[in-house]
């Protein structure tokens, strides 16, 4: 490698250092306590505050290494430019060893901080972070056992909820208790749903065949939007819902209330089951 | 009649070298052989998953009716591919003058197993519609024979090649036998695998 | 092959007819209608069984027989019975002639090349025609201009168009034109089988877009397998298209890495190889391997819709997953076949017009190589809410962001060789900048998709979307475009009109920006992808997509109008050198001859030694003896 000296040395590293540090030192603090509060999916579950705080933090840590980078290519391009019409040879570096080694081991460090500050907060902090763990969930919280299940049926183009603990009450529209342990019990009917409760946090493939579960406590009482995440047909993008977090009274009057409702079909239903086989598929003709 | 190789042709464009040739087929016949390798990769996949989720219980097909292919066939087949690869392979490392008939003997056999292929469909006792490992025995076996036929074409060149030994240079004929014969012992690995999956672990 | 066969001038009308596109038309649609008969009798009651008009089996049948109509009127049966009749084989056929080799099947790389390249930019600009149609239904969040079907059928033909159509975007039309003649070889290993791969293309575009006729592909890119096993005939198309697609990858795939490994002129060591040819050969491995499951899992549903087997079918003991694991097995590898290219582009570009060498090369090929092996084994980060193996999930989110470190190596390449470089912003460096630029957003808003709590937010959100179009439109069509203006002065041999470019330019540039970086904001705020309804809050944000969208488009129309003009009415002949490159490729004259080198080069230096004192000329075109090729 042969350096060539120039005439004049500019401390171009130590400026885009500089440039760097100063919009890093303004853009961190207005990402984590002004943008930071609104990201999504808000706080209304331990579940979403969970993802929020993923994003918050991804939003941090990736908009300085953003920073470099471009800081970097807009310094070059604005000064390492060639302003004549000749064409004029730059030095010819072809590498060097330590920079390189330098941006491995970050790099490195890093995405494996990344991973492993990842799989914590999925499996420990915040048990499965609210997304589909299918059939066997591995990270399980505490309670598990006593979590009031919800079985969420997608089919073309409708979402209904059965409630095996009242007796496998069928509804068209979803409530779920406040400061309780709920799982989310998806399945299909047809084709891949996926059932996506933004305020929730929870996002769980509707899979025919497989009871994928899901699990979320939500903190305080209001309103979740459901959504189809998985392009399923025609009215895909008509499979919205709105659904209510209750007060656990409220929950229960509501449930008595749907029971009578439903009282004359309730023996119509198929036996609750965590999955269903329906005829076989036809086409949508 | 030989266009290839007389230099005394004189349309302007160089002549290459036959050891050109035959490198460019023998290494072409390597990567083709690993793509095939991980196109049965998924029919090895699809048993093995299918199989574990076994989905409603209905992998072996609903209750009463079990699929079950005929294994004196299974056996047969595989026999087929696994000589008619071993003839192939072979005859690379013994004389030039034992490729003809090493090249011919296996696309006999390769067409045998073709043939015994078909006469196992004709008589299953099942049809593709018997649940999923009915699916994936229709559809490995299926596609394999297909691929099976299309290296007997293959063959069947070299075997022109081979059989017009002043026409095409020494190298290049070990070049064609080399590389069809390491696409068929693949082949035949494939075949291993699943004979193993689909007769006896099923 | 006789000089007299070529000097004498036939009328138009007779040399329409021979093997060629035409002929190869017209014996498709009439093996079509053949297949379709035959199948038609092989599965009578077909379409009864499936409750729909449309028997599925006749519409295999007719595109199988079309298939074979049309490779056949092209020519490409000669070869094959000729051998099976005797015929030695032979090197080259058909290289010559005048503007009609371009019609039909012909063996040289450089007109496979431009015909990839015309080719490809066709679907290209139907694709980019089905966003505009997209963004148009959803200036208003009810449906108003398509019916659901027909929307959904857009979305899934701009996205097959996209990302299957255009999957050799930039390996078909610059992997086999300057391949070759960048490792100083005189043609592709396999020159038949680059005509087939080529050919397989418009084939493939035609069935999809029969699709139209069959009831439309509602089912997205992605075509998961119940609902593709749910659909109309279309879907038969969808997997016919992209059976032939994978399969035309996977045969490219073969041939580009072979071509590297055997056809390097002498000399030509590894580390002397371009950067953008290390881009290919490590695409080419993708290619080769991932494109045969998705024929594998393509064949899969063609049975399932066609034979009633239950691969996908849950209540006949298949699985959803099934499909979703194969699919993404082969997915996941086909955007970095996208990618890889790109970066080969960019790095190659950079160094010409740094004139800098390029910096860690070393690196930049481990990184290459790093990402191809990887990119195996990040597949179920697609998948991270399908409830599939949920105590997987953190070797996949590690596997994933793992991939960044290999994906970085590439922009600190860039980063060094700018680094006191003496940079000329030309068109093509403008668009290689500008593929940093889009890489870096699309390439770190992808680490919020790699951690699952993250994802669990933005899985099927228009966040993906927004993701993967930074990736794939910043990154891989502005690589194309880079590729364009700075390789189509040799290909073309005419110049482009530099203010046009750099007005196409910016307006891509900015208006790519402004129309997917809301996208993010989209996906964040709720709105799931593929989708022509939504919330109506999010009215505003869509019409500003959409109207920076339409500027989007309007800036291809520029890129066009460039287009037509410089190679239509300007001919400004180009210099043998303009960018004063030391690319091999550029040594050569314009037009390269057919044989590209008269004698095999040996080459004697690096192409990338800017400044270097005392380098030595890139290569010795006129060695005294003819040394043994490919050695």
């Amino acid at each position: 490698m042969t350096e060539i000296v120039p005439e004049r040395v500019h401390p171009h590293g130590w400026r885009i250092v500089g440039i760097w540090l100063l919009l890093t030192a303004i853009s961190v603090p207005l990402i984590v306590l002004v943008l930071g509060p609104h990201l999504p999916p808000g706080n209304v579950s331990g579940e979403a505050g969970g993802q929020r705080d993923a994003n918050v933090l991804l939003t941090a840590l990736l908009v300085p290494i953003a920073l470099l980078v471009c800081v970097f290519f807009v310094y070059s391009v604005a000064v390492f430019r060639n302003s004549g019409e000749a064409i004029v040879d730059g030095p010819p570096l072809k590498g060097h060893a330590g920079a390189q080694l330098l941006w491995i081991v970050l790099t490195s460090v890093i995405v494996l901080a990344l991973a492993v500050w990842g799989s914590y907060t999925l499996i420990v902090s915040t048990h499965g972070a609210g997304g589909g763990q299918g059939p066997d969930p591995i990270a399980l919280p505490k309670g598990h056992q006593h979590a009031l299940p919800i079985q969420v049926i997608g089919q073309q183009w409708e979402w209904t909820f059965r409630y095996p603990t009242y007796g496998g009450l069928e509804t068209r529209d979803i409530a779920i208790p406040a400061n309780t342990l709920v799982a989310f019990h998806v399945t299909s009917i047809d084709v891949t749903h996926s059932f996506w409760a933004y305020e929730l946090g929870v996002k769980a493939d509707a899979v025919p065949g497989v009871d994928n579960i899901a699990f979320v406590t939500a903190r305080q009482t209001g309103f979740f939007q459901v959504r189809c995440a998985e392009l399923c047909g025609l009215w895909h993008g008509h499979m919205a819902k709105k659904g209510r977090i209750l007060s656990v009274s409220a929950f229960q009057a509501w449930i008595a209330a749907a029971q009578k409702r439903n009282a004359a079909i309730g023996k119509y239903l198929p036996k609750y089951n965590h999955v269903y086989f329906p005829a076989p598929l036809r086409r949508a003709g | 009649m030989n266009t290839t190789l007389d230099p005394a042709r004189t349309t302007g464009e160089p002549v290459e070298p036959p050891e050109l040739l035959a490198r460019n087929i023998r290494v072409g016949s390597r990567i083709w052989a690993a793509s095939q390798a991980f196109f049965f990769l998924a029919f090895f996949f699809a048993f093995l998953y299918l199989r574990a989720l076994n989905t409603a219980g209905l992998w072996r097909g609903w209750p009463p009716h079990h699929p079950d292919p005929s294994l004196a066939f299974g056996v047969a087949i595989l026999i087929c591919v696994l000589a008619g690869a071993a003839v192939a392979r072979l005859s690379v490392y013994l004389s030039a003058a034992s490729w003809r008939a090493g090249t011919i003997a296996a696309l006999v056999l390769v067409l045998a197993a073709v043939g015994l292929q078909s006469a196992q469909f004709s008589s299953l006792g099942f049809g593709p519609t018997d649940a999923a490992y009915a699916s994936v025995f229709v559809g490995w076996t299926g596609l394999f024979t297909v691929t099976l036929l299309g290296t007997a074409y293959w063959l069947a060149t070299v075997v022109g090649d081979v059989s017009r030994a002043g026409e095409t240079a020494l190298v290049l004929r070990a070049a064609a036998v080399d590389a069809v014969s390491f696409v068929l012992l693949v082949l035949a690995g494939v075949e291993i695998a699943a004979f193993i999956l689909l007769y006896i672990v099923k | 092959m006789s000089a007299t066969a070529i000097t004498v001038r036939r009328p138009v009308w007779r040399r329409l007819i021979g093997f060629n596109m035409l002929t190869g038309l017209v014996l498709g649609i009439g093996g079509w209608f053949l297949g379709a008969w035959i199948g038609g009798q092989m599965a009578i009651g077909h379409d009864y069984l499936v409750g729909t008009d449309q028997n599925d089996v006749g519409i295999y049948m007719g595109y199988l027989f079309g298939l074979i109509g049309w490779l056949v009127g092209l020519g490409f049966a000669n070869y094959p019975i000729g051998r099976l009749l005797g015929r030695p084989p032979t090197l080259r056929h058909h290289e010559t002639g005048g503007w009609t080799r371009y019609f039909r099947l012909c063996t040289d790389h450089k007109v496979i090349g431009l015909q990839y390249l015309f080719g490809i930019g066709i679907f290209f600009f139907i694709g980019g025609l089905n966003a505009m149609l997209m963004r148009t239904e959803l200036l208003r969040p009810v449906e108003q201009v398509w019916p659901a079907g027909q929307y959904l059928t857009l979305v899934g033909l701009h996205g097959t168009m996209m990302i299957m159509m255009t999957s050799a975007f930039i390996l078909g039309p610059f992997g086999n034109y300057f391949v070759p003649i960048m490792i100083g070889a005189q043609r592709m290993a396999f020159p038949r089988i680059e005509a087939l791969t080529f050919w397989l293309t418009p084939a493939a575009g035609l069935i999809l877009m029969s699709a139209i006729a069959f009831g439309g592909i509602p089912f997205g890119w992605t075509g998961y397998a119940p609902l593709s096993d749910q659909a109309r005939s279309g879907a038969d198309a969808y997997v016919m298209a992209f059976l032939l697609i994978a399969l035309s990858m996977t045969l490219i795939g073969i041939n580009l890495m072979a071509t590297i490994l055997t056809m390097r002129a002498p000399g030509m060591s590894w580390t002397r190889l371009p950067i953008f040819v290390w881009g290919v050969l490590a695409t080419s491995v993708l290619m080769a391997l991932a494109s045969p499951v998705l024929v594998a899992v393509m064949s899969m549903v063609l049975m399932d819709r066609s034979a009633n087997t239950s691969f996908f079918l849950a209540s006949a003991g298949g699985s959803p997953y099934l499909y979703e694991n194969l699919f993404w097995f082969f997915g996941h590898p086909e955007v970095y076949i996208l990618a890889l290219p790109g970066f080969g582009i960019v790095l190659e570009i950079l160094p010409v017009f740094a004139r800098k060498p390029l910096w860690g090369y070393r690196l930049a090929v481990a990184g290459m190589f790093g990402v191809t092996i990887l990119s195996f084994m990040v597949w179920q980060h697609h998948l991270f809410v399908s409830g599939m193996n949920a105590g997987l999930r953190p070797f996949y989110m590690l596997t994933t962001e793992l991939i960044s470190i290999p994906t970085g190596f590439i922009f600190l390449n860039a980063m060094g060789t700018l680094w006191r470089a003496r940079i000329r912003f030309t068109v093509p460096m403008l668009f290689a900048l500008a593929f940093f630029f889009n890489f870096l957003i699309g390439g770190l808003s992808g680490v919020f998709l790699s951690d699952v709590p993250s994802d669990v937010t933005t899985h099927g959100s228009y966040f993906v979307m927004a993701h993967f179009h930074y990736t794939i439109m910043g990154g891989l069509v502005f690589a194309f475009f880079g590729a364009i203006y700075y390789w189509l002065p040799k290909m073309m041999g005419v110049v482009f009109n530099e203010r046009l470019a750099k007005i196409h330019f910016w307006l891509m540039f900015v208006f790519f920006n402004l129309t997917f970086f809301p996208l993010f904001a989209a996906g964040f705020l709720d709105m799931p992808r593929r989708v022509s309804t939504y919330a109506p809050h999010l009215q505003w944000l869509n019409d500003f997509v959409s109207a920076s969208a339409y500027m989007l488009g309007f800036s291809m129309l520029v890129f066009l109008a460039n287009l037509v003009w410089s190679l239509v009415f300007a001919r400004i002949p180009a210099a043998e050198n303009p960018w004063a490159s030391r690319g091999l490729e550029w040594q050569l004259p314009t037009p390269i001859p057919v044989e590209n080198f008269a004698r095999i080069p040996v080459i004697t230096s690096g192409p990338y030694e800017y400044g270097v004192t005392g380098a030595p000329p890139v290569a010795d075109f006129m060695p005294a003896a003819l040394p043994a090729a490919g050695s």
